[in-house]
């Protein structure tokens, strides 16, 4: 079989995978996240938070809630690791340094996981699992939640509520997060992946050196970094490491889990909505954009036009021999288009046109599918524009699932829009123009300018992968790309939830005979073309100048 | 096969160039905690302004 | 929404002016270029921040072009000012036309004389008091003027002493004459309508240029145009737009700065200098992103909505009824609809597709018979003076003393019941639909439906 068919053969095999999960997934999901009874865990929980949680809160509320349980995290997260030199399962580690502490602890809690840190020999065991993998959890049961609460938006009708975060979260984390990481963490160990508890171990290679080898709790970091669309690896080459991606079968199980619950949620949507079909088109067009993205950096791979790859036959450097050209193309495309951000090769040695297919991935704004809760509702932002824009085009009042589309709901829906480009734009030529900054680059000309504008794409869209030529390190990197990430990932969820909540209180128009359907095809593909034109207009300039000027020379 | 995936592992750790330096708490780094920690206040009533201005809006 | 027609006493006019108007000649254009000129005054277009922006590079380049001339920079100049007068004039034509019918609304405006009282006291006697003959234009808020039978009431006022009989079918379209007297809910007149009988004292209440009929012609000229929610909310997205664009040029200047600086052997070009992009560039690249001509052509597309309903006479009132006036495909009227002077009178008859004309003019004047509006009366004497002597075949029940016709409007689905004992009466419902949109065309003529089946009992125009 040639590489190839192989890796039509992989890709086509996760699809199908995708496609089952979108049915049965989305089926419980949609369960778990709207019945109106309480789990006996769940009302331990309300009672011990003290909330009531029956009681449904305002958008306001809702975002007040989101904002104060975020704030509290990156502290929390920030002192943890501060202090992790006087705690339990020290090993010997002491603390890590404040900017370091702090832009970790922003990446986090925003789901970016982006690491300036080399995991093994940085963070301690407790702080790994009692700060980085509980914020895991709860940043993916965050976007969750205010998906849904999009969702909410636009099902319910004059209603001023949009529901109880403190209930989304708790079902989301208990229903839908832990069984799934439970399930996946032992699959990941039946497929050879570590676990355990030990300090590290002192070993003779073959050739008679020395190695430490440290393990951990590394199969239940894994499935929560990849379920949750986290990215945060326990060791510093992420999902490179063999102990934390051993074989071919982790590889597949790894990039299925990361786009599960993305790819599962329209279903979601479109069963709140009581309109399969709009989650079909919904799902349509992340679906049509994910599998071009793939099926490009596959053949960008496969068939490297490079001095090197050319002699040795295929693009190896910055591969795993155990995973291959077609596995790590697959995952590094599936990673840039959800907010994952785990690598198991180097983006930063993908050909010049491959590279630029990962960025632009990244600048897509995360919605094909995007991460966990945050790929559905910028997709649906997405979709109100694009039903705005055909709206006009006929003639007709926007209307999207019988909510008025006006210069209220515009207003929010453009500022969505404003904030990636801005962060990005902005981060990079500040970035650029300084010759300080610019020393923080491994290569020079358009490679390393390509390095910065990934840095700054990946935490402005909370991605968090790297393009690993630049050394992050120093105080105004981390406080730059920290504040992008926080920045970059709530002043969205605040438009959105305002949206969500204007939404709600609108009453819903009945279809008519002018209104523009949403659940056909070509609104599917009307969709894509905003999203690719926009983005393409955006980000182009910045684009010529580094990965396409490197890839097309 | 676990010999040749650990020397991978110590290469690319040198090339990434990503070791950060320990740092406990203590006085010295008391400026810099503060100066982060703030840092953080000011994002979020940042952010909590925005969401009062988004649901006037 | 309100839509009210302006008046119109001449039918043929109409689709003459629809064909003059449609199309834009040359000389529409020229006359709007002096327009255009003076819309440059940022103060205008600061309503459009899109050509706003394109007017300051469009000074900035020719800054940058003085200093330093070469083709490329003085051709770029002339671009960006095109394209800034280009959409000043389109919306100086779009608001030329408006004019035009404004225009003939004043000219339809009857300008007045008005008598105004002189020592008007509460209680006095109206034949006695002395007045001054002023033109209405002269006319102030909280004036007395006398208007006696057979003038025309020269302001919106308020009736503040007698009793009188007004026509008010130029501005409501209501035939019939209406009682308006001081004192309680029916004291307030419109300028423009006509005294019938006896004499009132009116207080002015809103001056002669704030008049309801001023108020329609400022609507048409586009003084106070009130935009759509969806140019609102376009206007929103342009704004987002632009504001992104602008990031994007003002942050590759730095982008290339370093490009060019890692790649020594790149010449120096009109485009890219050791300093960065040249300005001319970095505003070209601008306007080519921000979008320009949705910008441009947005407010002429607003005024043009307006302008096309008042070429079909209607008058849009506000921005959603431009939008509304869009999805409409069905007007339904009640009898006293606001379209006409007001004054129908009945000059032929159709019989639809198998109908015999004696039955259809049996059946109009059975349903007319009891119907008291002065088109029921006209449609009575007109049957009566073409038809009736041709014997006596018809049976006339006596339809006046016929228990339950008052008026409203199932009046004329009853009357239309007690056609049935006739034979063959009328047309049957569905062919009542077809054909009077057929005969409808030829312009001018309003046509009045009768249908047999008392189910029916819509008109149509």
């Amino acid at each position: 079989m040639t590489p190839g068919w192989a890796a039509a053969a992989f890709i086509t095999s996760l699809v199908v995978a995708w496609a089952i999960a979108y049915r049965f997934l989305g089926a419980y999901m949609h369960r778990a996240v709207t019945s109106p009874h309480h789990l006996r865990v769940e009302k331990l929980t309300y009672r011990a938070i003290g909330i009531n949680p029956d009681k449904e809160q305002s958008s306001a509320g809702y975002t007040r809630s989101l904002l104060a349980l975020s704030a509290v995290s990156i502290v929390g997260v920030f002192a943890l690791q501060r202090l992790q030199g006087h705690l339990w399962l020290a090993d010997g580690m002491a603390g890590v340094s404040p900017r370091v502490a702090w832009n970790t602890a922003v990446s986090f809690v925003t789901n970016t996981n982006w690491q300036t840190y080399s995991g093994e020999s940085t963070m301690t065991h407790l702080t790994q699992m009692a700060g980085l993998a509980v914020q895991n959890f709860v940043s993916a049961a965050v976007g969750i939640a205010v998906a849904v609460a999009l969702i909410r938006g636009f099902t319910r009708r004059a209603s001023k509520t949009l529901g109880n975060f403190w209930v989304d979260l708790t079902r989301i984390i208990v229903r839908i997060l832990l069984p799934l990481a439970i399930l996946g963490a032992i699959l990941f160990l039946a497929a050879g992946m570590v676990q355990n508890l030990t300090s590290s171990i002192d070993v003779t290679t073959l050739t008679g050196a020395q190695q430490t080898l440290t393990g951990g709790p590394v199969a239940s970091q894994e499935i929560i970094k990849n379920l949750g669309t986290n990215g945060g690896g326990f060791y510093n080459v992420n999902s490179a490491h063999p102990f934390e991606n051993p074989n071919f079968a982790t590889n597949w199980l790894e990039i299925f889990v990361i786009g599960l619950i993305p790819f599962s949620l329209p279903y979601v949507f479109g069963r709140m909505a009581g309109d399969r079909r709009q989650g079909f088109a919904i799902v349509g067009a992340m679906a049509a954009i994910a599998i071009t993205s793939i099926v490009a950096v596959n053949m960008l791979e496969l068939n490297p036009s490079g001095t090197v790859p050319s002699a040795i036959g295929s693009s190896m450097e910055g591969r795993e021999t155990r995973l291959g050209v077609a596995g790590s193309a697959t995952f590094a495309a599936m990673t840039t288009l959800t907010s994952t951000g785990s690598v198991t090769s180097f983006h930063d040695s993908y050909s010049g046109l491959g590279g630029s297919v990962l960025t632009l991935n990244m600048m897509l704004g995360e919605v094909a599918p995007g991460g966990v809760g945050s790929g559905l509702y910028g997709m649906l932002i997405l979709a109100i524009i694009t039903v705005f824009v055909a709206g006009l085009m006929v003639g007709r009042t926007p209307e999207y699932l019988g909510k008025k589309i006006g210069p209220r709901e515009m207003k929010l829906a453009s500022l969505y829009f404003l904030v990636t480009p801005a962060l990005v734009l902005t981060g990079t030529a500040a970035a650029i123009s300084s010759p300080t900054q610019r020393s923080a680059m491994l290569n020079t000309g358009g490679h390393g300018f390509s390095e910065v504008l990934y840095a700054f794409t990946s935490a402005s869209n909370n991605n968090g992968s790297a393009f690993a030529g630049l050394a992050t390190d120093s105080t105004w990197w981390a406080t730059a790309l920290g504040l992008c990430m926080a920045l970059g990932r709530f002043i969205p969820i605040v438009l959105v939830l305002a949206l969500a909540g204007r939404l709600a209180r609108q009453g819903i128009t009945p279809q008519s005979a002018g209104t523009l359907p949403t659940s056909t095809t070509l609104f599917a593909g009307m969709v894509v073309s905003v999203t690719l034109v926009t983005v393409a207009l955006t980000f182009l300039p910045a684009l010529a100048l580094g990965p396409l000027a490197e890839g097309l020379f | 096969m676990l010999d040749a995936g650990v020397a991978l592992v110590v290469e690319w750790g040198d090339v990434q160039n990503i070791r950060t330096a320990p740092h406990s708490f203590g006085r010295t780094s008391f400026m810099a905690d503060l100066g982060f920690l703030l840092l953080t206040l000011a994002v979020f009533g940042v952010l909590a302004l925005a969401a009062k201005g988004a649901e006037r809006l | 929404m309100t839509t009210i027609a302006p008046p119109e006493p001449h039918a043929h006019r109409t689709s003459r002016r629809h064909k003059a108007q449609s199309k834009m000649s040359g000389r529409d254009l020229l006359a709007a270029i002096p327009g255009a000129v003076r819309k440059l005054d940022p103060r205008t277009m600061w309503r459009n921040p899109v050509m706003l922006i394109v007017e300051v590079g469009a000074a900035f380049t020719t800054i940058l072009a003085i200093a330093d001339p070469s083709w490329f920079s003085i051709l770029i100049t002339i671009w960006l000012w095109a394209t800034v007068l280009f959409a000043n004039a389109a919306e100086a034509v779009a608001e030329g036309r408006g004019k035009a019918q404004a225009d003939s609304l004043r000219r339809n405006r009857q300008l007045s004389t008005a008598y105004r009282a002189i020592g008007w006291v509460a209680g006095s006697d109206i034949r006695a008091v002395v007045t001054k003959e002023v033109a209405a234009t002269e006319l102030a808020k909280g004036d007395i003027v006398i208007v006696k039978a057979g003038q025309a009431i020269p302001a919106d006022g308020d009736v503040i002493e007698g009793a009188a009989s007004i026509d008010e079918s130029a501005i409501t379209g209501e035939s019939a004459p209406v009682i308006r007297e001081s004192g309680g809910d029916r004291s307030a007149v419109t300028g423009g309508t006509r005294v019938l009988s006896d004499a009132i004292a009116i207080r002015v209440t809103q001056a002669p240029g704030a008049g309801f009929v001023d108020r329609m012609i400022a609507l048409v000229e586009g003084a106070n145009r009130q935009k759509t929610p969806n140019e609102i909310a376009l206007n929103i997205l342009l704004a987002a737009l632009t504001l992104v664009f602008i990031l994007v040029v003002v942050s590759i200047q730095p982008m290339a700065i370093y490009a060019k600086l890692t790649q020594g052997a790149a010449k120096d070009s009109v485009a890219l200098t050791d300093s960065g992009l040249t300005g001319i560039v970095l505003v070209a690249l601008l306007v080519c992103l921000i979008p320009t001509t949705i910008g441009a052509l947005l407010s002429a597309i607003g005024i043009a909505g307006m302008d096309r309903l008042v070429q079909r006479n209607v008058l849009a009132t506000s921005g959603r009824a431009v939008a509304a006036a869009g999805d409409v495909s069905t007007l339904l009227l009640d009898k006293t609809g606001t379209i006409t002077f007001g004054d129908r009178q009945a000059r032929g008859q159709r019989p639809a597709a198998g109908v015999e004309v004696e039955d259809l003019v049996a059946c109009a004047r059975l349903a007319s018979l009891a119907d008291e509006t002065p088109e029921g009366r006209s449609i009575v004497t007109y049957v009566e003076s073409q038809h009736l002597g041709q014997g006596d075949s018809y049976d006339l029940p006596r339809l006046r003393d016929a228990p339950g016709t008052e008026r409203g409007d199932s009046r004329t689905a009853r009357s239309a019941r007690r056609c049935a004992p006739v034979d063959r009466c009328c047309f049957r419902g569905r062919v009542a639909q077809r054909e009077p949109r057929r005969w409808g065309r030829r312009g001018g003529h309003r046509f009045l439906a009768i249908a047999g089946d008392a189910r029916r009992g819509t008109r149509r125009r």
